[in-house]
């Protein structure tokens, strides 16, 4: 094992670990104010569901950027050395899914907290309600791109 | 594939044929009520609509007691079944699930059930006096379980309550004491006898009288309290008496429980009388206010423009007597909006519809939105494996399963969308991401750039489809100036890069370049130039060019967002690819490799599609809502709502 190889691998952590724990945080928020709003109102489960959820995809870029790494470093298989530099720069790009995606996801999370308070009121402001939640999450997507498309072609 | 044109019919009628005539209305299900013009204060009689609300208040109460009643004898039923007694027998009802969605039920059924409503009334007022028996029942027992719990302490007491007092020269006392601490009585005489209590300690206590102050004295200060009973009776013989009480309301509560559920027979009529007055109700507001003479009145309301002559010769069926006008509506008046669209775009509609209803006087905007909706669906989740499962599953549920009709339009979108999925899967080499697929076009994993060009010029498509729409939609207002300056620089402006693109690609010409550049710089100076000639004065003329240059930022932004087609793609096959690779590495154990890895990578795909699904749902409408309708939707309509459609637990076949 190279000093590069465990640098990427690092990166590979981070990546899943940092956006893991803003969905996590951001789909267990949302969830618990999903529960408060069905103690009222059990017919809204369908579209409580739907904003809960949407917090979910950043820890799943953060998943894909990992596996990604575990594929170009070969670490599944027989892993060729690495230099440092390689391996650092691995490090690099898995940072803004890292990141972005910690972020993103708590903030999509409290969103979604306000709408499923919003839809909790209002019926009809579902459509609303999710394309506020939804316009937080283009930040992770555009982290996700860069992550993805330098990891693909180191 | 349009918005409907509405026509405001108005009828004018004798009273004696009101009803006949508003049942055509209704049924027609093509007419909903406005307020007449007149205006005027309205004195109607309002008593027979305050009646309606009362009965139908009165049918709500009865379904409602008949569900709590069908709860509790469930759950009974359970508790008996894991106690292992005999159990309780099975409902004696027809319906006791409650079935998704409204009853379909025919005109017939509708119609007997509210010549039925005198005895389906007296069953309402049954329930209501049963309920009001169970209330009392549960309280009766409420408050002898609470007198038990007062005697509880004493119940090893031997002696009768009116025993303890004060004789002519000792005084009898009972002390309870949650825990049992130790009481120390002064230098006076003070005999003392515990009795069992499991809550506590029991303390008889018989003093002198003379000595009686000192020793509650002593006994409260060392936090005991004294019994206060006095009943005439030992507090075993108590505690029977209200056991046998409790015994007594708790099989009174279960007799009415049980005579309760014996009108659940008439549950579903219910359900339907509950519509049956809802329905009278609506009428009966309707009628309030509509203008009216001692003896005629007029019927006024929005009609689809089609649907006006077959309307009319319905009522005309039924009586000659009436005088109607059919008109356009007038500048100022607000139609509702009726949406007229084939079956394929018809489940768009309720995209739409989250976002706001269209304007009356607006181009719908439904079939090109579902064009895009429908290819951008597919992108997301770049699956042929996943697109066969959606289509097949949803064409499944949607011919078999009886669905509301807004659930129905939601399977069928999803439906689409796999047959969508389907064809980009082809094009991508997609299938359940298993790697090495042969594909038509190219493979988005090993081409990433070339797919992220492919969502930009598809998001570019869809901006120029809004601002040609804008472009539309100005020249239907008469304002053609703006609607060839507001949208043909953007045009000339994408044109240019095209062009540039293209040379960058292809290899192509020098001139082909210039020609971008050309376009480009028109365009840039052309909105310079004509973006502010709204505003007044030269200065904010200038301005206004500037910020229409700044406006271009928010295009570029607008563009980059299509970026998330790229993303969510390569998220769901990437994703995927990890999946397939953990189910894989069981593959190489001997026999039963394969079948593990299989009961493995269902669930996970599953998992993985259902998420693809909901992205691909709530990202392709937040792309239809803000890139593509920012651009030229106006919406804010109301959506047409004909009476007699507003019903809670049935519709009509």
């Amino acid at each position: 094992m190279t000093m590069g190889l465990f640098w990427a691998l690092l990166g590979a952590a981070v990546a899943v670990v940092f956006s893991g724990i803003g969905s996590a945080i951001g789909v267990g928020r949302a969830g618990q104010a999903s529960a408060g709003l069905l103690s009222k109102d059990p017919t809204k489960f369908g579209s409580v569901l739907l904003l809960q959820l949407l917090p979910a995809t950043q820890g799943l870029y953060g998943f894909v950027i990992g596996f990604m790494v575990f594929i170009q470093t070969g670490v599944m298989g027989n892993p060729a050395p690495l230099e440092l530099a390689h391996g650092l720069s691995y490090f690099a790009l898995c940072l803004p899914i890292a990141f972005v995606g910690l972020g993103s996801a708590i903030m999509q999370g409290a969103v979604a907290v306000g709408g499923i308070n919003l839809v909790g009121k209002q019926d009809k402001q579902m459509g609303h309600a999710m394309t506020m939640a939804v316009l937080v999450e283009i930040f992770a997507i555009f982290a996700f791109i860069i992550s993805f498309l330098g990891v693909m072609t180191l | 594939m349009a918005i409907a044109k509405m026509s405001r019919l108005r009828i004018l009628g004798l009273k004696s044929d009101k009803n006949a005539i508003m049942n055509e209305l209704i049924e027609s299900g093509a007419f909903e009520a406005v307020p007449s013009v007149s205006g005027k204060e309205n004195f109607a009689d309002r008593s027979h609509l305050e009646k309606a609300f009362a009965r139908q208040a009165k049918v709500a109460f009865a379904i409602e007691f008949l569900d709590k009643c069908a709860d509790e004898y469930e759950s009974m039923r359970f508790a008996a079944a894991k106690k292992g007694n005999a159990a309780l027998a099975e409902f004696p009802e027809t319906e006791i699930k409650k079935s998704g969605g409204r009853k379909i039920i025919g005109y017939d059924d509708f119609y007997d059930v509210a010549a039925k409503e005198y005895e389906l009334g007296a069953v309402c007022d049954e329930l209501e006096k049963l309920s009001f028996a169970r209330v009392e029942y549960k309280s009766a027992i409420q408050k002898s379980k609470n007198k038990v719990k007062a005697i509880e302490p004493y119940s090893a007491f031997p002696l009768k309550f009116s025993q303890l007092g004060d004789g002519e020269s000792v005084s009898v006392m009972l002390a309870f004491h949650p825990s049992g601490a130790a009481v120390s009585f002064g230098d006076y005489p003070a005999f003392t006898e515990k009795y069992p209590c499991a809550s506590g300690s029991l303390t008889g206590v018989i003093v002198r009288l003379c000595d009686k102050e000192k020793a509650v004295a002593a006994l409260s200060s060392a936090g005991y309290s004294l019994c206060a009973l006095t009943d005439n009776s030992t507090a075993e013989q108590l505690l029977g008496s209200y056991g046998e009480e409790i015994r007594a309301a708790e099989t009174k509560s279960k007799e009415a429980l049980l005579r309760a559920l014996g009108y659940r027979k008439y549950y579903s009529d219910l359900k339907i009388l509950y519509d049956v007055i809802g329905r009278d109700i609506e009428k009966t507001s309707a009628e309030l206010e509509f203008s009216s003479t001692q003896s005629t009145f007029i019927a006024e309301g929005w009609v689809p423009s089609d649907a006006a002559e077959s309307v009319l010769e319905r009522i005309k069926s039924k009586t000659e007597r009436i005088v109607a006008s059919v008109e356009k509506p007038a500048d100022g008046d607000s139609p509702p909006t009726l949406i007229v669209s084939n079956k394929i775009v018809k489940p768009y509609e309720d995209v739409t519809n989250m976002y706001s209803v269209p304007a009356y006087n607006e181009i719908d905007p439904n079939p090109f939105m579902a064009v895009f909706f429908f290819v951008f669906f597919g992108i997301m989740i770049g699956d042929a494996g996943y697109g066969i499962i959606l289509s097949i599953v949803a064409g499944l549920v949607l011919k078999f399963v009886k669905l509301e009709k807004g659930t129905a339009r939601l399977v069928a979108l999803v439906a689409m969308g796999g047959v969508s999925a389907i064809i980009w899967g082809a094009l991508f080499g997609g299938l359940f991401s298993i790697s090495g697929i042969p594909h038509l076009w190219f493979n988005p994993t090993e081409e990433p750039l070339m797919m992220l060009g492919v969502s930009i010029v598809l998001g570019v498509v869809q901006l120029l489809t809004g601002y040609a729409l804008n472009s539309a939609k100005k020249f239907r207002e008469h304002k053609p100036l703006d609607a060839i300056l507001d949208s043909a620089f953007i045009f000339l402006l994408f044109g240019g890069l095209a062009c540039l693109a293209l040379y960058m690609l292809l290899n192509l010409s020098k001139t082909v370049m210039t020609v971008g550049l050309g376009l480009m710089i028109a365009s840039l100076a052309g909105i310079l130039l004509t973006a502010g000639r709204h505003n007044k004065g030269v200065l904010s003329k200038i301005m206004g060019g500037f910020s229409g240059l700044y406006g271009l930022v928010n295009l570029l932004s607008d563009v980059l967002s299509y970026a998330r087609l790229f993303g969510l793609g390569l998220a769901s096959g990437a994703i995927g690819m990890a999946f397939n690779t953990l189910g894989s590495m069981f593959f190489s154990i001997p026999i039963a490799g394969y079948a593990i890895g299989i009961i493995i990578l269902v669930p996970l795909h599953a998992f993985n599609l259902g998420i693809g699904v909901l992205g691909a749902y709530v990202h392709n409408a937040r792309l239809q809502f803000l890139e593509f309708y920012g651009k030229f939707y106006e919406g804010g309509g109301r959506p047409f709502s004909p009476m007699g459609e507003k019903t809670k637990y049935v519709r009509f076949s």
